[in-house]
């Protein structure tokens, strides 16, 4: 045997510490497959079944108690505050980004099972397969944005696309539903396609396959297949984060998919990549001129995304087509702050940005997608303005909770979207992006004629006819309740700050290095053209 | 100039061609059948490269599974040719096809140059060998399937385990696509 494999053997096998840390994704896997086989027991195959939508509901717990216990408690079991570790060759990255984002997606998973239970529509969403699916693709994104490596990311960002394209058309006789899903998937695979041709081109830049090894990528213009690996590496991701120009798949998949899926693909999943892109850009990369030019890349992002945002979406009717197009100028901000990550890599402030504007996005833009999936419960799929008519009337906690999330979404004080721009915007400011804060500041304002003409049709107009007359029955109830929690936490956070985020230690995790210096796993130092090994 | 360079030009340049002759077919069968081919000049470029572990897989799983699969399903379908398009390009394909020429030479520029006057090692790698910075190899080039092996199992097991959840989802999937519609379902829908 050759001891370099047995060495990176040992190294491999990881602590206990690993299956504390990585135990929401391994509740979530186990949790899919048993919600699966409850189906073959019980029941219809076809219908809803309430003992995998608890199973499911169930298998969600670890990944917001394991969170609260490694968020609150930093140095307990042992682990370096200053250092989190990393295990299985930078395959799972045990730091406190990791940790966030896992209560973020476990919240907004159990979330999204509460709010297919409540609506018609929704409790189709509740078979054994589809509940199956649903955590799957929950457990992909948590694996997206825990690695540190690109294969696991990789094998992440599949497992959630796959189970989304699947869930996305699993109304299949809907002729809406199966145009969105196979967009989606055409869209989405050729995204993957171009993400792994150039991590290709950058493993023949740097030889290795880890973000920490990104570092010695040389990005300078001289060296064209460091600079087209990146940039294909950036567009793909960009696809799946819905970036204008390449966001043209975003507003028809979102209308066509059920309004409780959509919040869950407008949300989790830009999550999950987000924080892949704040652990690419936050290695740096070497080079001459490498962050300057890539932050103008970001810039051109950034402006375009805002400005489609903004400006398509005032022209359209259908609620859900607006907050598709609202989605994609959000996705502008989180292009500005890869910029500012861009330009300064290592700053706490630009990482604690990103992930308070994630949570905070995340958080109203599932409670207004509840809120229009529980109103298309009563009327139909894919709600036109005009429909929103009165709905201050006929059901004002619901209207009130809605108009929360809308000026949220707008950024307008009281509730917590100001807030998360404005760190966005104050971290840019600080290394030097002005022109590109200004952009935003003015192009969102555009948005708000949108916004707030949403705000008009409920509370200004009278009914019509043809307007959403909700039900006032237990689900009616159940969403009350439900989403009068989401808007309390909005307007918490909105009044209060976003404070907790400053707790959070933003190191990203590195595997721990023998007292010799040398990687355990037999990584050679990057840049170091490491001889072919002949011993056996 | 030894005789392996010159049969990987010669296959380089043939699969380029093959390709364009490809998604020109209006037969979908056809193409196919050229696509099969395009995939045999891949794996005996992998394995002029000293990938020959690539090269078989490429055969297998490519040339052979994949690829009958296509035809079975183009066959079973039964598909017409493609209507082909009357009336001229149209300015924004230009535009695509311009970017993509220029994209090509600015790319084929420097690779060729880089690879005729000073061959592989120009572009930082040489062949049966890591690139620059990779960790050593666990076992000599020449044990391709040792060598695999031990990336799999070793430095990316997390991911290789996750595998059989992508491969799950996939089947739980397709399942669900392609599942009958029953009767009571097609009521309450």
């Amino acid at each position: 045997m050759n001891e370099a494999l047995d060495t990176s053997l040992n190294m491999m096998f990881p602590p206990a510490a690993f299956y504390l840390h990585a135990a929401p994704i391994l509740a979530l896997l186990v949790g899919g497959l048993v919600a699966l086989m409850a189906g073959v027991f019980r029941g219809n195959p076809d219908r809803p079944n309430m003992v995998s939508y608890q199973i499911g509901f169930i298998s969600c717990f670890p990944s917001v108690i394991v969170p609260l216990i490694l968020l609150s408690a930093p140095g307990s079991f042992g682990m370096s505050v200053t250092q989190p570790p990393a295990w299985l060759g930078s395959g799972f990255l045990g730091d406190q980004i990791t940790q966030f984002t896992f209560l973020i997606v476990g919240l907004g998973t159990m979330f999204t099972l509460f709010m297919a239970e409540i609506s018609n529509a929704g409790r189709q969403l509740l078979r054994p397969e589809l509940v199956c699916l649903l955590m799957f693709a929950s457990a992909g994104i948590m694996i997206m944005a825990s690695a540190g490596e690109f294969m696991a990311f990789f094998t992440g960002l599949e497992l959630m696309s796959v189970s989304l394209y699947v869930l996305v058309g699993y109304q299949r006789f809907d002729m809406r539903g199966l145009e969105a899903a196979v967009k989606y998937f055409l869209m989405g695979a050729t995204a993957s396609a171009i993400i792994l041709m150039g991590m290709a081109l950058i493993y023949l830049n740097i030889g290795s396959l880890r973000w920490s090894d990104l570092s010695s990528l040389n990005i300078s213009l001289s060296n064209p297949f460091g600079v087209i690996g990146l940039l294909m590496f950036i567009v793909g991701l960009s696809f799946k984060l819905g970036v204008a120009p390449f966001h043209t798949w975003g507003p028809d998949v979102y209308q066509g998919a059920h309004s409780t899926l959509t919040g869950y693909m407008s949300t989790l999943v830009k999550v999950g990549i987000v924080m892949v892109v704040l652990r690419i850009l936050g290695n740096g990369f070497s080079g001459a001129e490498g962050g300057a030019w890539l932050a103008k890349v970001f810039w051109v992002l950034a402006t375009l995304s805002i400005l489609v945002g903004s400006v398509f979406g005032l022209v359209h009717n259908s609620v859900k087509r607006m907050l598709a197009y609202s989605s994609i100028a959000n996705a502008g901000y989180f292009c500005l702050a890869f910029a500012t990550l861009a330009l300064s890599p290592t700053s706490p402030e630009a990482r604690q940005a990103v992930l308070a504007y994630t949570a905070i996005y995340t958080i109203l833009n599932l409670g207004t997608f509840a809120i229009l999936a529980w109103l298309e419960d009563s009327s139909r799929e894919d709600l036109l303005k005009e429909e929103l008519a009165g709905l201050g009337k006929r059901a004002p906690f619901a209207a009130l909770c809605l108009t929360v999330f809308i000026l949220g979404l707008a950024g307008i004080p009281p509730a917590a979207g100001f807030f998360g721009k404005f760190m966005l915007i104050n971290s840019a400011v600080s290394v030097g992006l002005v022109g590109l804060a200004i952009v935003m500041v003015v192009l969102s304002c555009i948005s708000l004629f949108y916004y707030l003409s949403i705000l008009v049709e409920i509370w200004l107009k009278p009914a019509t006819r043809s307007s959403v007359n909700p039900q006032d029955n237990e689900d009616a109830r159940d969403v009350r309740v439900l989403v009068g929690i989401v808007a309390a936490a909005s307007l918490v956070i909105g009044v209060v700050g976003p404070r907790w985020v400053a707790s959070i230690n933003t190191t990203f995790a590195r595997e721990l290095r023998s007292s010799s210096g040398e990687v355990k796993t037999g990584q050679a130092a990057p840049g170091v053209n490491a001889p072919v090994q002949q011993d056996m | 100039m030894d005789l392996n360079f010159i049969s990987f030009i010669v296959m380089g340049i043939a699969a380029s061609i093959l390709s364009g002759v490809m998604i020109t077919r209006r037969w979908p069968v056809s193409a196919a059948m050229v696509l099969i081919a395009i995939m045999m000049l891949l794996a005996g470029m992998f394995g002029l490269l000293e990938a020959h572990f690539a090269a078989a897989a490429q055969i297998i799983v490519y040339a052979g599974a994949i690829m009958v699969v296509f035809v079975f399903v183009m066959m079973l379908l039964n598909l017409p040719p493609e209507e082909l398009r009357y009336g001229g390009i149209t300015w924004g394909e230009m535009l695509l096809i311009g970017v993509g020429v220029a994209v090509a030479i600015v790319l084929g520029t420097q690779v060729g140059q880089g690879m005729l006057t000073r061959g592989f090692e120009s572009l930082g790698f040489v062949p049966g060998q890591a690139p620059a910075g990779a960790r050593p190899l666990y076992f000599p080039p020449s044990e391709n399937v040792k060598n695999v092996a031990a990336s799999m199992f070793v430095d990316y097991l997390w991911a290789f385990e996750l595998i059989s959840f992508l491969i799950m989802a996939a089947v739980v999937g397709s399942i669900v696509i392609a599942k009958k519609r029953s009767a009571e379902n097609a009521n309450a829908a």
